[in-house]
């Protein structure tokens, strides 16, 4: 069975003037000690997906209008407020994008570490058993466990993620969501924290979702890739649809295209035209048709659907022709 | 030879932290012909900001010369730099903090055209701002627009329109694309190629990331904690990068494509150190997977290995 | 997607979506209403009442009346409508707190944001004088002010403002001090745009809002401390119907006739909460992060 099972999810942002769809019939499904990518640009879904997860969408403003959450078995949805803290940080944690914000600045690092071991301390584990997990878990972050007195301002913004990855795994998650672990971090950085976030997922069996905006982020880290355009998955499959197999969605195409590769030697980019639609008029049919370079009459009015060729599933017109 | 535009010559830039000084930009020698672009790489806090900065003459140079079609603009007084701005532009980082969201979109990019007193009447300043708006390809409705009412990558591209509004010759450009998505970056830097190409101008291309610098730079410069590590021609560089924090650097960013797992990456350990009162040496010494002994003796200055191509590290000291 | 979000919300013009929030928070209305209705009556005052037959005749036949329908608040001492000046003083408190608003508004705008935007010696030079000010509480220097001015309206109006002109830099150089650090100050700079310029149209603007609220806020310090000058003799004089004075007046009849304290000082009470219901909302109704 697998751990996390998403199905038709259907997320709103509403405000009294403006409804926004920010999340249109999402489905994935999640095994376990397996890696997925949630990529997409800036306002297509991505973190709201994972914050409902977790059920931590803004109160006044965001509402799950359809759809179910599974996870292990348990309909993450229709729990009480009590139980879904049972299984925040225990069972399901989450990093966020920016490590500056994430950390306590009145705390020591050990603190903190500390505060997440107690509030999920199932096994009442005596202090000193708690001392001994910190030093633990700052050793397999990689920070010297000497460390733990100092104060988040002594860490550099490697450092600090780091100790925000190793808050998250103090419980020993099952899942683990990372929402673009390492956009804030330089090249250098990004590569040692993903290196040793892999590890670490070999290590503790765990499953991961990797949101990132980074084609790049994402060959070096998953085995199934979603690309999310305006709330909808639009192509799902493995790493080898991907990056092996050469048939792709126009706007995964696209962003292929606009990322500046180190090795070949074109001249210019091919960027998608356009821009993003408003998510408060999304447009009929296909929602990618107004920037679509391959687009048809079809598209206009009739949405897609998934056509699937094994794993690997595309939510295009045009390899609806190709099928038959 | 071609005309040279703007040259540095040993630039300084040092602020003061208490007691203690801080070196920015240390000694720093660079040269960007006319019409062309130099990109300068570096991480975070390597001083790649403040050395763009200072060659506007927004921060005021500690030692060394900035000169500027031969003449040295750290000496310029406030009514010469004034001047100065008509020439010399800069694009920022973040579309959402550099322009004022109080202003619409056509007062936003028809200031300086004001302020400069270029052109003083109103309506033909107001059909330049137009024609702007076109070249950077702003649609001319949002001529009364306000900035929130725009996305990021058109914010981008009135950051742009505004820069060119005083017909500049050299445009600093400070991260132009880092806080864009990917789709939008790469109509940005086409924007900004096909710019160089109409109107002939010279820029200077602040990143972190070596591959967007790939495509629009005729030479790059490597900067690490407040100096040069490498200069070459940008197909040079990354044929055959010579400095060990360029070839870290390099092999870092994640490529997507399948080979990104076959690729171990040859990771260098550690964060930057801090550039207060940095000790003598190489300040990449301790991260450094190949250091020597020389290494932390003496400074490594920056020297020409191969024609074109200048390296600071012992490495390449028999050559 | 947040980002994206609070994009679309922000369309139309900003006061527009200022005015959407605060229209939803329902304190914050009814204080403006009630400011609506007794600047209505401030302005119209002698329409309702002529000031010298009604407010300023004495009339020792009705004195010390209780509340009637000829005099719907009862009369005073000297057989005054007390209505009639209540009337009348909403006049002296509106214009105290408002005209000496504006005032320190003008000069803690002026030391603040030049403290902020110069930084360095000037900053310390002006800040540490605005220090010395603030060490004297404010009632303590409005009354020296007053006492060396001599009382009279103008007088009084100039002590108080000066009384609160620290606090107002203070919190304008703050406001301030996080616009200058914005990047499109910058870019104004590197446009070649002169300092005076930057701060009139680029830095300004930006910093109006918390500078808004706080104003409104102060409003409602300024009449309070009108009220508390006058009350102790130090302010507008009587017969002039000052809520203050009028307060101050009725003292020794408190006993026996409670209308007196109590009218004029639920007006005091009502105008000064009614300016801070209104801070408070307009204060959540500028902040954009309400909008989550």
């Amino acid at each position: 069975m697998s751990l996390l099972e998403i199905k038709d999810l259907e997320i709103i942002y509403t405000n009294g003037k403006n409804v926004v769809q920010a999340v249109n019939g999402i489905n994935f499904t999640l095994d376990k000690k397996e890696t997925l990518g949630l990529v997409g640009e800036t306002g297509a879904g991505k973190t709201t997906t994972a914050l409902s997860i977790l059920r931590l969408l803004p109160e006044r403003t965001g509402k799950i209008i359809n759809g179910s959450v599974n996870f292990d078995g348990i309909p993450l949805l229709d729990l009480n407020e009590r139980e879904m803290q049972s299984i925040r940080g225990a069972r399901i944690a989450m990093i966020f994008q920016d490590p500056m914000t994430s950390l306590n600045p009145v705390l020591t690092v050990g603190e903190q570490i500390e505060e997440a071991l107690m509030l999920h301390n199932i096994d009442n584990e005596s202090k000193e058993e708690i001392t001994k997990r910190v030093d633990e878990i700052l050793t397999l972050v990689g920070i010297n466990p000497e460390r733990k007195k100092n104060y988040p301002h002594e860490f550099s913004g490697g450092m600090k993620q780091r100790v925000v990855i190793a808050m998250s795994l103090a419980c020993s998650p099952e899942l683990l969501i990372a929402d673009e672990p390492t956009t804030a971090l330089d090249v250098t950085i990004q590569a040692q924290v993903l290196d040793m976030m892999e590890e670490l997922k070999q290590k503790l069996d765990m499953s991961m979702i990797m949101i990132t905006h980074d084609l790049g982020v994402v060959a070096k880290t998953c085995d199934k890739v979603a690309v999310l355009y305006a709330g909808e998955i639009i192509e799902y499959g493995t790493f080898e649809d991907f990056f092996i197999n050469k048939a792709h969605h126009p706007y995964t195409e696209g962003l292929f295209g606009s990322i500046p590769s180190i090795e070949d030697d074109a001249e210019r980019l091919t960027p998608i035209e356009g821009l993003m639609p408003d998510p408060t008029e999304l447009p009929e049919g296909c929602k990618f048709h107004p920037r679509c370079p391959k687009c048809m009459e079809k598209c206009k009015t009739e949405k897609p659907k998934d056509f699937i060729k094994g794993t690997h599933s595309i939510k295009c017109h045009l390899f609806a022709e190709e099928e038959n | 030879m071609a005309e040279i535009l703007i040259e540095t010559k040993g630039l300084k830039k040092y602020f003061d932290i208490g007691k203690n000084k801080l070196h920015a930009v240390d000694d720093v020698n660079l040269k960007i012909e006319k019409g062309k672009t130099l990109g300068i790489v570096g991480e975070s806090g390597c001083g790649k900001s403040t050395l763009g900065r200072t060659v506007l003459g927004l921060l005021k140079a500690t030692d060394g010369q900035v000169l500027y079609q031969g003449r040295d603009i750290t000496k310029y007084n406030s009514k010469q730099l004034k001047n100065l701005r008509k020439e010399i532009q800069i694009i920022f980082q973040d579309p959402y903090s550099s322009i004022n969201p109080r202003h619409s979109i056509g007062r936003i990019i028809g200031e300086p055209i004001l302020v400069n007193g270029i052109i003083k009447d109103k309506s033909i300043r107001r059909q330049r701002v137009l024609e702007l708006m076109e070249t950077v390809g702003l649609s001319q409705k949002l001529y009364n627009s306000y900035p929130h009412e725009l996305d990021g990558g058109r914010r981008q591209r009135v950051g742009v329109a505004r820069a060119l509004s005083v017909n500049p010759k050299f445009i600093v450009c400070d991260e132009p694309v880092s806080a864009l998505d990917v789709s939008i970056q790469a109509q940005i830097l086409n924007l900004l190629m096909d710019l160089q190409d109409d109107l002939g101008l010279t820029y200077m291309f602040i990143t972190h990331d070596l591959s967007v610098v790939k495509h629009i730079s005729d030479e790059i410069a490597v900067m690490y904690l407040g100096q040069c590590v490498e200069r070459s021609s940008s197909k040079e560089l990354f044929k055959n990068p010579m400095h060990p924090y360029t070839k870290a650097l390099l092999t870092a960013i994640p490529i997507p494509s399948a080979k990104a797992r076959e690729i171990k990456t040859e990771m260098i350990k550690g964060e930057l150190t801090s550039p207060i009162n940095p000790k003598p040496g190489c300040r990449f010494a301790s991260r450094c997977p190949q250091v020597k002994n020389e290494c932390t003796k003496a400074n490594v200055p920056l020297r020409e290995i191969k024609p074109g191509h200048f390296v600071a590290c012992t490495l390449y000291n028999n050559e | 997607m947040k980002k994206k979000k609070v994009v679309l919300n922000n369309k139309q013009s900003q006061i527009a979506d200022v005015w959407f929030r605060l229209r939803k928070n329902k304190t914050a209305m009814v204080g403006l209403f009630i400011i609506i209705i007794i600047l209505f009556f401030a302005l119209f005052a002698d329409f309702i009442a002529d000031y010298d037959t009604k407010v300023i005749e004495q009339n020792p036949v009705e004195r010390l009346q209780g509340p009637s329908f000829k005099h719907i608040f009862g009369t005073d001492a000297y057989g005054r409508d007390l209505f009639a000046r209540i009337v009348h003083g909403a006049r002296y408190s509106l214009s105290f707190g408002v005209v000496c608003t504006i005032i320190s508004l003008i000069g803690g705008g002026i030391l603040g944001a030049t403290s902020a935007f110069f930084g360095g010696k000037v900053d310390n030079i002006i800040m540490r004088i605005l220090d010395a000010f603030m060490c004297i509480p404010a009632m303590l220097l409005s009354l020296s002010l007053v006492s060396a001015l001599g009382p009279g309206l103008e007088n009084i109006m100039i002590a108080i403002s000066i009384s609160s002109i620290p606090g107002f830099a203070r919190v304008i150089r703050s406001v301030v001090l996080t616009v200058v650090r914005e990047e499109y100050i910058e870019a104004a700079r590197a446009c070649g745009v002169s300092t005076t310029r930057t701060i009139i149209l680029h830095v300004l603007p930006n910093a109006i809002g918390p500078i808004i609220v706080n104003a409104t806020m102060n409003v409602a310090g300024l009449i309070m401390a009108a009220a508390g000058l006058s009350f102790i003799g130090m302010g507008i004089q009587p017969p002039s119907p000052e809520w203050g004075a009028m307060l101050s007046e009725a003292q020794i009849y408190m006993r026996l006739y409670p209308h007196l304290v109590f009218v004029p000082g639920l007006a005091i009470v009502i105008t000064a909460l009614s300016f801070n219901l209104l801070g408070d909302g307009l204060s959540e109704a500028l902040d954009p992060r309400m909008k989550d």
